[in-house]
């Protein structure tokens, strides 16, 4: 049956050519077909382009794969889909039509133009792909805007051209798919023809085949009365904002004042709530540039590193369960990097080469999918999984750049439609992966590169702003505009300028007056959504309400840690100052009382092989020519023994009638005699500095004092040589050399006196000094310990969620689950969810975790003499209002602990505390 | 599996309606693979050496069959549709218990390109809950083998399946977590603090908009479960009588299977009954107590037997612990229902994840079958006393000319509760999918 329908078409095109010149060119399958089904919606995501297909009739979605598409319409459905023979009673007419029951109803009616160019594509015998391997280049639409009109205003006509690779160019402006991305703001017709219906702005999307193309269009309406208020402006992201503004007519909000501020920008730096005393320090503190302090303040510390890691992390998909080992390094190298302020790009490149513990990265992304549509989701901010399957329903993706991407990332990758493997994205086919690894790398962070830096701003302004200029902020297309292109394209500019500096696009964006906007909307003032007039009301999310809750109730582990790191450095740096005044007296006081010692100080031993002769006593092995430095003799090994103390027998392993020799340095602060005291099995030999000093050819066992020598020794280093001689059985020496003194020490002394000393070597010498202090010391000690625990605890980083075996423990995941903590499981930024919901409520009003919170905090203000004043600063960052006092203390009446703790439990469960504003 | 494509003239293209019977749904899930030749589709022709050992016995509907295990939901067979040509149709996807359980509790391909949410979520975030003080998607207990395949994909955190919790619900002991005011909070306490907040949480502007807007109502919500009676009367076994508590048997299931119809009777829209028998000392050898009779399905106890292998753990499929309760408490469920009136508009489904093999394998046991098994319907509209789909004589392979599918059985669901279809659910992409991906519903269910 198949096989009759196949020749039947096939006989049927070459019957319909040739055309003579004046009759209308046949129509084209993929050229004016397809796109006809696509414009009735024939092929779209819920119909028949779904992966199920509609009533057994599957197409590829939006007409990715034509070929499949002619087999599927021509030989499937039994043959009845087309009929040539009676092309009206083809099922590909009838069923949009409404004659025969379509679960997509009526799609098509008469003086449609697709109606009329599908019909006369069966009549002419339903011809099949263009076999000349003709090519959709590039689709234009004009005007290519951004359109701008005053509202309202009715019509803008848009005209479709599509560029073939032929380089002929076809008018598709009836044939290409119109959507506009806002109806609310404009509506386009089929024939391109956009009418304005409301103020604010939206992109007008053209669909022709593979190509999707948008024209931006604000509509605005002038609003009476409409006056730009007296505002200030500190920097480039306040003009861009306020530019937009001002353009659709929307009023700017004011300075919030200093509390909100302050809790505000420590909820989003750090994730935590100010303490209570650092609130009143900030709120009675005069300075004119505080809030810029206070940023500065907040950029450095501890706790906005590992907040932002744990946003990086999120994405990552940084889990111990995934991870394993490599979790906790991985944590640490993402925390470094904000801790250090490390060039974005640099990490980046650190991440996607597999770079020491960045190797995790790929690591958490296991297979070529992951891999693949990770990379683009985070880094491109695009969101490829879909032209896994077939090509991207709303951007430009094909699915060949899926495979190509997907072939930088990992080795046997196969494209799903052809079967075969495809050159890589960026490098050479033939280069091995960790080079298609770094071509990737260069290629993204690339300077010219339009996403890599555009994403990742966008990704800081949406944390800052509770919304991206583009949003999602993983969902860059053109068919999803930026709500202010100048803005992110300055942005962007800025960030690539500043050498990919993450802290410095914070900071940028933290002092503008847009970013510290009050959240309250104007009185009967529709707010704009994307523009940002204002700040919004975000929930908090799972990790800083979790610690919110926790602060409130204690100052908390990490606040304590840090805070004590925090002081410890300031103790330690101002005593060491105090200490430093005094450090070249110390110096000279300390040079000149080693010299006065007579002290010398000794290096550490080195020895020789053994030699045998006949005559080793005699015997010199080359080594005696060379006294007064030993260790430059050629073809001698020297073995190094720190261990070997003084005053004791050093055993040695010799056979009879061998020799062997020993050094060391001395040092003298200044020219004086020294005693040596030896003893030795069998005999032995000693030169200092370059003569011989001692001779004893004897036959005994050694212990300690058997000789002694004193010698003239001039200042500064010299070498001792000791030839150890055995005539038979046991062998060994013993030695010393008056009391010891710390070598380095002098060593450092001598440089400072003579060649100088650098940094380090100032630094240790400065150490030496001041470890002579108790105070300083001590601090010194107290700031490693604290700081290794902030380190340990930076390690366990977001990673104790699967280490709840204690009940607090578990509470607390449970509670962080309610709140939207993701699983990490995907790489979209839409996995932490931001809802409120029922289970939040449900923790909140009643769960273990506030329940023990709230107890702990009644138990810490209770006490306080200033109690209510000082919850109100630790929950809202702000004094209670005198209403709020008096409703308070009427409620405590004298206040027993359970009275307090209603009043932290009605605090925690306001909506002022559960939303950062 | 064409018969789920082909057109029937009781299909009609309009949602609600006449159709949609339905207002809350209540799926019995036994999971493990039931054997569909021992209980509700008997085979006495089978060769003797495959044969159950169980007698065939009459039901209330006259030609319809059970086997002896199943006397007395036999007695309420008039209100059952017993569809015995339930398939698999890739037996690849669902031959194994993890993924055979997320198929029947998304009715959807647990391969698919989409992780795809459970029927239960998808219905509360179609129609909401049924009764403001209770979850609208519950698991009771929740806690069977597979109960770690209930799956939220993309669909918002509320309507994430509730689970009860709970190893034996028999147990005098066992309540719901967290459910009641925590304790040293008693209600007159938690009504003052309310006060006190409803006195402090001023000033924070406007609040009739956006994210503040839906806590606030959250809030409310959360707050009337906390301190509404009827929350607490729901999951309380105190409300019903002795009798009818012995109706649905005494132990662990009958108690799952009751306190889904109190969840019912509540208004919960979704209820879904997950039950595994603990281990009591009334069955010694028990691990494992759920239907994967592998080994010695014909054991009078433990199927703990030497020689034995992955299926050693289980109870024999005739002893009380396994189709013993079943048959009473399903029993007792649909005769309970249907004398308060719970039958009207409730659709009780009793599903497993597969059947097993017609022959008995040298373990004395029956292995994974997913070509022909059985599964029951009741209510909100289901024909009683009918047979739907036949199987040939060892109860291998469907002779009929209709097979349905776990998507057609999601179709159905969907179908009698009036919920939409052709509305696409989209993914956090915004990638449209489709509700029971092509399934259609059962015809004979309407």
């Amino acid at each position: 049956m198949f096989t009759t329908i196949c020749l039947v078409t096939a006989a049927w095109s070459q019957a319909a050519a040739p055309v003579s010149s004046d009759e209308p060119a046949p129509v084209s399958f993929e050229f004016e077909l397809l796109p006809a089904l696509t414009q009735a919606g024939c092929n779209g995501g819920a119909c028949h382009g779904s992966p199920n297909g509609r009533g057994g009739f599957a197409m590829s979605l939006f007409a990715y794969d034509p070929e499949a598409d002619y087999e599927t319409l021509v030989t499937g459905g039994l043959g009845r889909r087309i009929d040539l023979i009676e092309p009206g009673a083809s099922l590909l007419l009838r069923k949009p039509l409404g004659e025969m029951s379509h679960g997509g109803g009526v799609r098509l009616a008469e003086g449609d133009i697709g109606l009329d160019i599908i019909k006369r594509w069966i009549q002419e015998g339903a011809r099949g792909p263009e076999a000349n391997g003709v090519r959709l280049d590039r689709l234009e639409i004009l005007p290519e805007g951004p359109v701008l009109r005053t509202f309202p205003e009715v019509e803008e006509p848009l005209t479709a051209t599509a560029y073939l690779s032929n380089g002929e160019t076809l008018d598709v402006t009836s044939l290409v798919s119109w959507f506009s991305t806002n109806d609310g703001i404009a509506e386009v017709d089929a024939f391109g023809s956009v009418t304005g219906k409301g103020r604010g702005q939206c992109a007008i999307v053209a669909r022709y085949l593979d190509q999707l193309v948008s024209v931006p269009f604000v509509f605005v309406q002038p609003v009476d009365g409409y006056e730009w208020p007296e505002l200030d402006e500190y920097n480039f992201v306040d003009e861009l904002v306020n530019e937009r503004l001002r353009e659709l007519q929307y009023f700017p909000m004011q300075t919030c004042d200093d509390a909100t501020f302050l809790r505000r920008v420590t909820l989003d730096l750090t994730g935590l709530l100010p303490e209570h005393y650092y609130v009143k320090k900030f709120l009675e503190f005069g300075a004119e540039d505080k809030r810029a302090r206070m940023i500065e303040q907040l950029l450095a510390s501890d706790e906005h590193a590992a907040f932002w890691a744990n946003k990086d992390a999120d994405l990552l998909r940084l889990t111990r369960a995934n991870l394993k080992e490599a979790a906790e390094p991985y944590a640490t190298l993402l925390r470094d990097s904000w801790r250090s302020n490390q060039p974005y790009d640099e990490l980046v490149r650190g991440l996607l080469t597999a770079e020491g513990a960045g190797a995790a990265y790929y690591q958490a992304l296991p297979d070529a999918t992951t891999r693949i549509e990770a990379t683009t989701q985070v880094f491109l901010g695009s969101r490829l999984e879909c032209a896994k399957c077939h090509n991207h329903p709303y951007e430009g993706w094909t699915q060949d750049d899926y495979y190509r991407i997907a072939t930088n990332f990992s080795d046997g990758v196969v494209h799903a439609r052809t079967k075969q493997g495809i050159a890589p994205w960026a490098g050479e086919t033939s280069a091995p992966l960790d080079e298609r690894r770094a071509a990737f790398a260069d290629w993204l962070t690339h300077e010219d590169e339009r996403f890599f830096a555009r994403v990742q701003v966008n990704r800081i302004w949406a944390e800052l702003m509770g919304r991206g200029i583009v949003e999602p902020v993983d969902d860059f297309r053109s068919s999803n505009p930026p709500s202010n292109e100048a803005l992110l394209d300055a942005l962007a500019k800025d960030f690539v300028a500043s050498g990919y500096d993450r802290r410095h696009t914070l900071r940028t964006i933290l002092n503008s007056q847009v970013y510290q906007r009050m959240s309250e909307p104007r009185e009967n003032d529709e707010p704009d959504i994307e523009l940002f007039s204002r700040q919004r009301r975000r929930l908090l999310s799972a990790e800083q309400i979790s610690d919110a809750v926790k602060r409130v109730a204690s100052e908390g582990e990490r606040a304590q840690l840090i805070g004590g790191a925090m002081l410890g450095r300031a103790v330690a740096s101002q005593r060491a100052r105090e200490i430093d005044d005094e450090f070249s007296d110390w110096v000279n006081r300390t040079r000149a009382s080693l010299e006065e010692s007579r002290e010398a100080a000794l290096g550490p031993w080195q020895i020789t092989e053994i030699f045998e002769a006949p005559d080793a006593f005699e015997h010199d092995f080359g080594v005696e020519e060379f006294t007064s430095d030993p260790l430059g003799v050629q073809g001698l090994t020297w073995t190094e023994h720190t261990e070997w103390e003084d005053g004791v027998v050093h055993p040695l392993k010799m056979p009879g009638n061998s020799a062997v020799y020993l050094t060391r340095t001395v040092r003298c602060a200044a020219a004086h005699t020294l005693t040596f005291s030896l003893g030795s099995d069998d005999g032995l030999r000693l030169w200092v500095a370059g003569k011989e000093v001692l001779t004893r050819k004897v036959s005994r066992g050694a212990a300690p004092g058997q000789d002694t020598v004193t010698v003239p020794m001039p200042a500064g280093a010299s070498s001792i040589l000791l030839k150890i001689w055995n005539g038979g059985g046991a062998a060994g020496f013993c030695f010393s050399a008056g009391e010891v003194v710390d070598v380095r020490l002098m060593e450092l002394l001598e440089m400072e006196a003579g060649p100088g000393l650098d940094a380090a070597q100032e630094k240790e010498l400065r150490d030496r000094h001041r470890s002579g202090d108790d105070e300083w010391r001590q601090t010194t000690e107290y700031l490693a310990e604290t700081e290794s625990k902030i380190d340990r605890w930076f390690a366990s980083l977001r990673l104790v969620q699967d280490a709840g075996d204690q009940k607090a423990e578990s509470e607390r995941i449970t509670f962080l689950r309610a709140f939207g903590e993701p699983a990490r499981a995907t790489s979209c930024a839409c996995e932490r969810s931001k809802e409120p919901t029922l289970a939040q409520a449900l923790q909140m009003l009643n769960g273990a975790y506030v329940g023990s919170m709230v107890r702990a905090a009644a138990e810490r203000f209770r006490p306080m003499r200033t109690g209510v004043d000082d919850l109100y600063l630790a929950v809202f960052a702000r004094y209670p209002t005198s209403h709020e006092r008096d409703t308070v203390n009427a409620y405590l009446d004298g206040g027993d602990v359970a009275r307090w703790e209603d009043l932290v439990w009605a605090l925690l469960n306001t909506q002022e505390f559960l939303f950062q504003h | 599996m064409g018969s789920a494509l082909a057109a029937h003239p009781a299909l009609s293209r309009s949602p609600g309606g006449a159709r949609a019977k339905a207002k809350r749904v209540l799926v019995v899930f036994e999971q493990g693979g039931v054997s569909q030749m021992d209980t509700f589709d008997p085979k006495p022709n089978a060769p003797l050496e495959h044969r159950s050992p169980f007698k065939t016995i009459r039901t209330s509907v006259p030609g319809m069959h059970f086997t002896e295990l199943c006397a007395k939901t036999a007695k309420v067979a008039h209100e059952l549709s017993v569809v015995r040509c339930m398939t698999q149709p890739v037996p690849g996807i669902g031959n194994s218990h993890p993924l055979g359980s997320q198929y029947v509790f998304s009715g959807a391909d647990p391969t698919g390109p989409v992780e795809m949410p459970d029927i239960g979520s998808v219905v509360a975030w179609r129609l909401g809950a049924g009764a403001k003080h209770l979850p609208s998607n519950i698991l009771v207990p929740g806690n069977s083998e597979q109960a770690a395949m209930s799956r939220l994909g993309f669909l918002p955190p509320a309507v994430k399946a509730f689970k009860t919790g709970g190893r034996d619900l028999s147990d005098p002991k066992w309540e719901v977590p967290n459910l009641g005011l925590a304790s040293g909070i008693d209600e007159r306490r938690f009504l003052d603090r309310r006060d006190l907040l409803s006195n402090l949480d001023i000033g924070f502007g406007d609040s009739s908009k956006g994210d503040v807007a839906g806590m606030r109502a959250a809030m409310e919500q959360a707050h009337d479960m906390l301190t509404n009676p009827l929350t607490r009367e729901a999951f309380d076994f105190g409300t019903e009588s002795d009798a009818t508590r012995d109706l649905y048997g005494r132990g662990h299931r009958g108690q799952c299977y009751l306190l889904g119809r109190k969840l019912i009777e509540s208004g919960v829209r979704y209820v879904c009954v997950d039950v595994r028998e603990p281990m009591t000392k009334e069955t010694p050898g028990g691990s494992n107590m759920n239907w994967d009779h592998h080994d010695f399905i014909y054991s009078e106890a433990s199927t703990r037997i030497k020689g034995g292998g992955p299926g050693a753990g289980r109870f024999g499929i005739g002893t009380w612990p396994m189709m013993g309760s079943t048959d009473q408490a399903f029993a007792a469920l649909i005769s309970d229902m249907r004398d308060r009136g719970l039958l009207e508009d409730t659709l009780v489904c009793f599903m497993t994840e597969f059947g097993r093999t017609p022959k008995i394998n040298d373990r004395k046991g029956r292995d994974h079958w997913v070509y022909s098994f059985t599964c029951l319907f009741a209510g909100a509209g289901v024909p009683g006393g009918q047979i739907v789909g036949t199987t040939d004589e060892e109860g291998g392979y469907i002779t009929s000319p209709m097979a349905y599918t776990f998507e057609d059985y999601a179709a159905t669901i969907y179908e009698k509760l009036g919920i939409d279809r052709e509305k696409p659910m989209h993914t956090l992409q915004g990638r449209p999918v489709q509700l029971a991906q092509g399934g259609m519903p059962i015809p004979e269910l309407f």
